[in-house]
This record gives structure tokens, C-alpha cells and sequence, in this order.
């Protein structure tokens, strides 16, 4: 083999184990500014270039731009209103007598506070058997073990949405009216939180007693925004727990949820009727 | 003249300058974005929101997911264009990589793998490809020269790169999960890579 060739052995092998690098940011420092090794690293990177390019919804862009100009404009030091919209999230509950809606509120803190309080203790049960399966696990199998730990620090992140300070939870509440999937079979009545960060970015939606939808359809997070709804994301029924969504940023302007039931693939807009909505606050 | 019959040509090949222009277009954008124009990140988008959107898709298997990742991507890009470096690599090869990054993390913490082939049986959200998603004759030219050269590559070389890019799997698990020896994942990635090399030189010089 000739020097040229070990060169570019060399090159290839560390291509290919800077893919491992979880963070890019590494593995592009790893690649170094020599040629033959950003060759190969480019190289690798066009494989996708290979597959048909996909149409995203034009409501992800729209999220993302959002998003992006709330951040600019915190960056010039401007107030933006809209994403202090948790501290004025609007009120589903008609006028009542001062007495009947204090008593109704409080009993709904009591509630939401014991749901919340159990999720606190889910989470920490569930990390705790991730890390006892962990430490079982050991060195059998590098691979399980890589997935474990991603899915310990996936449940970590949650619980420190819902223990940290400065964060709102959003109890969900079944629709007046709305009947779950399989209509009757349900021994408990689907329940939801929506933890928000401060900040108004990082959120986590937990939903407990969600039945398998009908075939063809799939319950959907929304977002309810001052400019309409902004897709979430599609919450997946878990029978060995609850269900889950996360995202590290919601769009500007958001002072509501809502689950609803909807046929067929992403749309910009829920076709469906509110399953579960969430349109008051707790600030914890 | 001359002008005239240049505008009435087909453009069946593009103009050099074409393709030095699209790393010069992604690096000008770059430098936008760190310097807070949200119109370049909308432009970014735009050029590559649909390969990227493709890519996530693979190694995720579910829209939602995919979805989700896109959209942590660019934002990622909108708070780090600033530590981008020409030099590391091309934009393209940036986007991707944090791409591929994120979705690997997402599929191992859900553990998708290991319902790898249920999902895909179940998934059934439609799948939006579009001729508009390609942005230039240069774009799709490109893609039509990725799938020759890969599909001129023996099955077995394809498949241990394929598994390495888009399952994130070390060559030690892909010799592990196939029965393969370990020398012999090594040999055929060395020898894809270089076949792949010599057929997308081009490719990877418009990278530059």
C-alpha cells in the first residue's frame, strides 16, 4: 500500500469515527482543516443528497420564524407582550358570583396541584428504574446501554421541567362534551399537564388514560396562538405509561392547548373537536 | 447575439459559475444570520428545509418526529451561526450533520429501533415530496449522480455505510449486528468511500 493510500485509509477511518460525536460542533473540530479529511466528511454528508427532498408543513416555518423574532426582538432589549402571555392566559369560565368562582378555583388548584404532584413522583419512580436497569445492564450490550442513558437523561430533562422554579403548569381538562376514543371502555378519564419553563420556551405535555385512537387517526397537540393554532406534534398512546411531548421552544403568543382528534396525516389547523384542553395556568 | 442564444438555451447544463456560486450563496447567508437577519435564516430554510425534512424522516420514521427535529435545527442554526467556520466545512455538510445528530438522539431516547419495523408498517402519514422542493437543475442533477454512485457501489459496501450514516452505528456494532467481522466492515467502508470519492469529485469540490 502506498503512503497515498494509508493517507487516505486514515482519513476515511477518522471520518467515519467522528460520526459517532454526538454534538457536530465536536466532530467538525475533530475533522481539522485538512483537506483530505474535510473531503471525506463532506463526502459523507451529500448522502442525503441522494433522496428526494421532502415538502415540511408551511406551519413549521412559520413557528420557527416566530419563535426566532421573539428572540430578536429580546435581543434589542424590547419588551414583547405577547410571549408574557402566561401571566394573562384568557379565561374559558363565564362571570360568576366572587364566591362560586374563588371556591370553583380553589378546588381546581387542590386537584391540579395533587395531579401535579403525582407526576412529580412518576418521574422520579421512572428514573430511578432507568438508572437500577443501567447500572443491570452494565457492559452487556454498548448499544442498549447508549439507549438507556439517552432515555435517562430525556426523563431527567422532564422531571427538571417540573421541579425547577419559575415554570407554569397547565392542567388539561377534558372538553364539556368531548367523548374519548373508545366510548365507554375507559376506566379513567384522560388527564393532562402542560409544564412550561420560564421564559415561555421549554414545555412538556404528560397525558394520563388516552385510549388507542380508531385506525387512521391520531390525537394532536395544538398550540393556541393569537394567530391561530400551531401544530404540536401527534401524541402517541403509551399503554405502559403516560403520554408524552417535548420541545425545547412553542411558538410566540401561545395562551392555550388543546388535544384533538384528527384523521389522517399533519395539517395546519385542527379539523377535529377539542379532546383536552388546557387554557389555565398554575404558577409553581 | 451571444446573449440572445444563451437565454434560449435549454438548461440541460448549468453555467460554471452556478456552482461555485450556491457555497458562496450558503455562506453569505451564514454570515447574515449571525449578524440577526432573520430574512437569510427564512432563506436557509428554504433551500434546505426539504432535504434536511428527507433526511430526519429516514432515520426517524415518523413525520412528527422529523418535523420537530427541522424545526430545533434551524434554530440551533439562528443561535450558533456565529461559531460556524468556513473552514471546518461546507454549510451543507453543517446542516446535515446537526440533522443527523439530533435525529439519532431523538430515535435512541424512544428507542425506535426496536420498533423499527412496526413503525414502519404504521406509519401512515402522508409523505409531501414535491418537484418544488428541488431548487435548481444543479440540485437535482446532484441527486441523480448520488444515486448512480450509490447504486454502483455493491450492496454490501452500501449497506455498512448506510448503516454508520443514518443508524449511527459504530463499525464495532455493525460488525456485531450483521455477523460480519469487523475487518471486513472496515475493508468495505474504506472501499465504498473511496468509490464514492472518485465518482462525486465534483460534488465535493463545488463543496469548497
Amino acid at each position: 500500500m502506498s503512503d497515498q493510500d494509508h493517507h487516505h485509509d486514515r482519513a476515511i477511518e477518522r471520518a467515519i469515527e467522528h460520526l459517532t460525536a454526538s454534538d457536530p460542533e465536536r466532530h467538525l473540530a475533530l475533522v481539522g482543516a485538512e483537506d483530505l479529511e474535510r473531503s471525506y466528511t463532506d463526502l459523507l454528508a451529500l448522502l442525503p443528497f441522494a433522496d428526494q427532498p421532502q415538502l415540511p408543513d408551511s406551519a413549521i416555518k412559520t413557528a420557527l420564524l416566530r419563535t426566532v423574532s421573539g428572540e430578536a426582538s429580546d435581543r434589542l432589549g424590547e419588551s414583547v407582550p405577547s410571549r408574557q402571555a402566561p401571566a394573562a392566559v384568557r379565561r374559558s369560565l363565564a362571570p360568576q358570583p366572587w364566591t362560586f368562582a374563588l371556591a370553583a378555583m380553589f378546588g381546581l388548584c387542590l386537584m391540579g396541584l395533587a395531579f401535579l404532584g403525582g407526576r412529580v413522583s412518576e418521574q422520579r419512580e421512572q428514573i430511578g428504574a432507568l438508572e437500577a436497569l443501567i447500572e443491570k445492564t452494565g457492559a452487556e450490550s454498548a448499544e442498549q446501554n447508549r439507549l438507556l442513558q439517552a432515555q435517562l437523561q430525556h426523563s431527567a430533562r422532564n422531571l427538571e421541567m417540573i421541579t425547577t422554579v419559575a415554570r407554569e403548569a397547565y392542567p388539561m381538562h377534558l372538553e364539556a362534551g368531548a367523548v374519548p376514543a373508545s366510548i365507554g371502555a375507559a376506566a379513567t378519564e384522560p388527564r393532562g399537564v402542560v409544564w412550561v419553563c420560564g421564559r415561555h420556551q421549554r414545555w412538556y405535555l404528560n397525558v394520563q388514560g388516552l385510549q388507542p385512537p380508531p385506525s387512521g387517526f391520531a390525537y394532536t397537540l395544538w398550540f393556541v396562538t393569537e394567530g391561530g393554532f400551531v401544530n404540536g406534534g401527534v401524541l402517541e398512546v403509551n399503554a405502559d405509561g403516560p403520554s408524552e411531548l417535548d420541545a425545547p421552544f412553542m411558538p410566540i403568543g401561545t395562551n392555550s392547548f388543546q388535544v384533538t382528534l384528527e384523521r389522517g396525516g399533519p395539517r395546519g389547523k385542527p379539523d377535529g373537536r377539542p379532546l383536552l384542553v388546557a387554557d389555565q395556568s398554575i404558577a409553581l | 447575439m451571444l446573449s440572445s442564444i444563451r437565454s434560449a438555451a435549454p438548461m440541460s447544463c448549468p453555467e460554471p459559475n452556478e456552482r461555485s456560486t450556491n457555497a458562496a450563496i450558503d455562506g453569505g447567508l451564514i454570515r447574515r444570520i449571525a449578524d440577526g437577519d432573520e430574512s437569510a435564516l427564512s432563506e436557509l430554510y428554504d433551500r434546505y428545509a426539504g432535504l434536511l425534512l428527507a433526511l430526519a424522516r429516514r432515520i426517524l420514521l415518523r413525520q412528527s418526529d422529523a418535523e420537530e427535529v427541522l424545526q430545533e435545527v434551524f434554530l440551533q442554526v439562528w443561535n450558533q451561526a456565529g461559531r460556524y467556520d468556513t473552514r471546518r466545512s461546507a454549510v451543507s455538510t453543517w446542516l446535515v450533520l446537526i440533522t443527523r445528530s439530533r435525529s439519532i438522539d431523538r430515535l435512541r431516547s424512544r428507542q425506535v429501533l426496536d420498533r423499527t419495523l412496526g413503525a414502519l408498517q404504521q406509519e401512515n402519514r402522508g409523505i409531501h415530496t414535491s418537484p418544488e422542493g428541488i431548487r435548481s437543475v444543479l440540485w437535482e442533477q446532484r441527486r441523480r449522480r448520488l444515486q448512480r454512485a450509490l447504486a454502483d457501489l455493491p450492496a454490501e459496501q452500501r449497506q455498512v455505510l448506510e448503516l454508520a450514516f443514518y443508524r449511527g452505528m459504530t463499525q464495532s456494532e455493525i460488525a456485531e449486528g450483521t455477523g460480519i467481522p469487523l475487518g471486513t466492515v472496515k475493508t468495505r467502508t474504506l472501499l465504498a468511500m473511496k468509490k464514492l470519492r472518485k465518482a462525486l469529485e465534483d460534488e465535493i469540490r463545488d463543496l469548497l
